[in-house]
């Protein structure tokens, strides 16, 4: 059973993950009153577990500054939504802070059916879809290992700082890794899990999407 | 316990072979012969009904008529009658049976599986440790028990348990003409009690051990496989041949991560992570044998190469180079040297030396590569053994004994480390009697009593040494 973004948030948060806070909007006031607390810009995504590709159909806006536009949002969402996948149950809508873009990396997890928990790490977007350059621990694991599992991927240079952008905060990383180990080892239900992307900065990271998988 | 089994395994006091027999072309033979050739000095009881003795053992009809206890049994007949007999066994003190017989849950039909389960439960319910069913057994030279044909008689610090008893064979009959020399070798089979993970326990405590081998294709408990893997290669080289190299396989991929793991391996994943050695193959897996216990710590990469002509010097530079060693310039300090003994070549004579210049300059290879021996900028040597014609048999002969000789001073003096490339060519009956071919079977043999450690390719051995050094690098010597 796929979580929502919302629940799987939660989830993370709740394990000391860093990631960015997400909560249900049912209604158009009701996410323009989140979004007011939250602090602006904000992200409204759909909220349907019908809905495969959320991007690709019209379900995510991104950098709304107003409550004007987190309105306007809300309803073309659900237009686009509602015109691509008319069947669709719609429990609403996930509003979250938009994080500071960062360099985006993948930690994400899996169970062998040998050997339980592995743990992957890679960079984000080309890197790990085209690339497939990406590293891979079982659990239980060191601190070393997920220094190791950091290094071992081919980009890793990108990671201390190339062309001006900002060096990633590697150690940060190796603690959510670890965290992440934490949570599915304490976890068994956890079958599947994406932190995808998490971006990564100087002085930390935040997950700003994630797919868990819990067992049904 | 658990330690005190394998003991009894590796070094019994005595041995019942069931279904000894004096028939060469069944198994149960060869174990009697190797008694003899290899020099047991425990009691060996034959049990065969029908012989009052077998190889000049005196054989007995079942184990109850043995007199005293027996250790350790070898089982080579039906395994349907495991279960009725391991009653009598306890009541000999029988401390662990060596299951040689198959067709059991390797068949993969419901009786042999059944059967297993069966034999596996009456022999814990009498406190008798197992290996296999399906497997080869022990090879331990210090006690004279083997396995096999031929293997050395000269016990050593390498031990290895595998899965496959053809691969245990194969480990210790070409491991043996390398000049590998082993501790205790288990081909364990099966696996309905004893498995990989016991052994690799064992070995890791065990003083004897040094370095650790192993062969398998699959194991029982996948979380316990990595602790201990992981707790072993931190203690001693655990060197791995995986066979049978399936990737993660047909996961249910809702996850960008889970579509991922099916294109790598988890074994590559979990080896490299647990601080063993992954063996690309057979060959690879021999050689890395050789290297991590034969030759001594490598921490650095700077290189000196020595032996053949220049053709051969350029190619073994740019495999050296492949593998991330630092072919060094030849140190001014030997040039100065040079200039003085062979002004001829000082200045221009390079690092790989070279050898088919040397004739006539008023130094040979030998004396070189003892100053590239003595010298700190080296952190080891390579020495080829040149194979090349343009000279006569006794010249030849004359240049082959310089660098074998300057080759084995160097190791025996323990001035470098060294590794020797010597090839090892297709050779049929005729070429057998060739004095070239003699020379170098010459060679190979004084290498092996000096346990001097040689590989066929340059390639070979530079993928040793990278992974020695990576090794190495992380335990800095005190």
């Amino acid at each position: 059973m796929l979580l929502s973004e919302v629940d799987s948030k939660r989830m993370l948060l709740e394990a000391g993950i860093n990631a960015t806070a997400t909560e249900l909007a049912r209604t158009k006031d009701e996410a323009v009153a989140i979004s007011e607390r939250l602090g602006y810009p904000v992200v409204l995504k759909i909220v349907s577990s019908d809905v495969a590709h959320k991007s690709d159909a019209g379900g995510v806006k991104l950098k709304l500054q107003t409550q004007g536009e987190v309105a306007e949002a809300y309803d073309a969402i659900l237009e686009s939504i509602r015109a691509k996948y008319p069947q669709a149950g719609i429990q609403g809508m996930s509003v979250q802070k938009m994080a500071r873009p960062g360099l985006e990396v993948i930690i994400g997890m899996y169970e062998d059916k040998q050997f339980g928990p592995v743990l992957m790490f890679g960079l984000g977007g080309v890197w790990v879809e085209l690339m497939k350059d990406v590293s891979f621990k079982l659990t239980p694991m060191t601190r070393q290992d997920a220094s190791d599992m950091i290094k071992e991927i081919k980009g890793y240079a990108l990671l201390k700082g190339f062309r001006g952008s900002e060096p990633a905060d590697t150690s940060y990383l190796e603690e959510m890794i670890l965290k992440v180990a934490q949570l599915v080892e304490q976890k068994p239900q956890i079958k599947e899990l994406d932190l995808n992307p998490v971006f990564a900065y100087r002085d930390g990271a935040i997950a700003v999407d994630a797919r868990i998988i819990v067992a049904d | 316990m658990t330690e005190d089994s394998l003991d009894f395994i590796f070094n019994p006091r005595s041995v019942a072979v069931v279904g000894a027999t004096e028939n060469d072309f069944m198994f149960a033979s060869s174990y009697m012969h190797h008694f003899t050739t290899y020099g047991y000095k425990g009691n060996v009881y034959p049990i065969n009904p029908k012989r009052p003795s077998i190889f000049g053992f005196k054989a007995y009809p079942d184990l109850k008529s043995v007199p005293g206890n027996v250790d350790y049994v070898i089982y080579c007949i039906d395994l349907n009658t495991v279960p009725e007999l391991l009653p009598e066994y306890a009541q000999k003190g029988v401390k662990a049976v060596h299951l040689f017989s198959g067709r059991a849950a390797e068949t993969g039909h419901k009786d042999g599986i059944e059967l297993e389960q069966n034999i596996q439960r009456v022999a814990k319910q009498y406190g008798i440790r197992l290996i296999g069913p399906n497997c080869m057994g022990i090879y331990n030279p210090k006690v004279g028990l083997s396995n096999g044909w031929d293997y050395s008689k000269e016990a050593g610090s390498v031990s290895a348990a595998l899965q496959s008893g053809g691969m245990s064979q194969d480990l210790a009959l070409f491991g043996s003409l390398r000049g590998m020399r082993f501790s205790k070798v288990v081909s364990y089979g099966n696996a309905i009690d004893l498995n990989e993970c016991d052994f690799l326990d064992y070995f890791a405590q065990d003083a004897e051990t040094k370095v650790i081998m192993c062969y398998f294709e699959g194991v029982r408990d996948g979380t316990r496989f990595f602790k201990t893997l992981r707790e072993t290669a931190q203690q001693k080289p655990v060197i791995i041949l995986k066979g049978g190299m399936t990737k993660a396989g047909n996961q249910a991929a809702a996850s960008h991560t889970a579509s991922l793991a099916g294109a790598s391996s988890i074994w590559t994943t979990l080896i490299k992570q647990a601080g063993a050695i992954m063996a690309t193959n057979f060959d690879d897996w021999i050689n890395l044998g050789v290297g991590f216990s034969m030759v001594p710590p490598v921490r650095g990469v700077r290189v000196g190469i020595t032996g053949g002509g220049g053709g051969r010097g350029v190619l073994n530079a740019d495999e050296c180079e492949e593998s991330g060693f630092d072919v060094i310039p030849l140190p001014q300090s030997i040039r100065q040297v040079l200039k003085e003994k062979a002004p001829i070549i000082w200045d221009w004579v390079s690092n790989p030396v070279d050898v088919s210049i040397m004739r006539g300059s008023g130094i040979n290879n030998g004396e070189l590569l003892l100053m590239m021996a003595e010298h700190p900028d080296f952190d080891f040597l390579i020495g080829q053994i040149s194979e090349d014609t343009p000279s006569n048999k006794d010249a030849y002969i004359a240049k082959v004994m310089v660098e074998y000789e300057a080759y084995t001073q160097i190791f025996n003096t323990n001035l470098k480390p060294i590794v020797v490339v010597l090839g090892d060519r297709s050779l049929g009956i005729d070429e057998m009697s060739n004095w070239r071919w003699q020379l170098f079977g010459q060679v190979r043999t004084g290498l092996v009593k000096a346990k001097l450690p040689y590989f066929s390719t340059i390639g070979g051995a530079a993928r040793v040494i990278k992974e020695l050094v990576k090794y190495y690098r992380k335990r800095p010597s005190n």
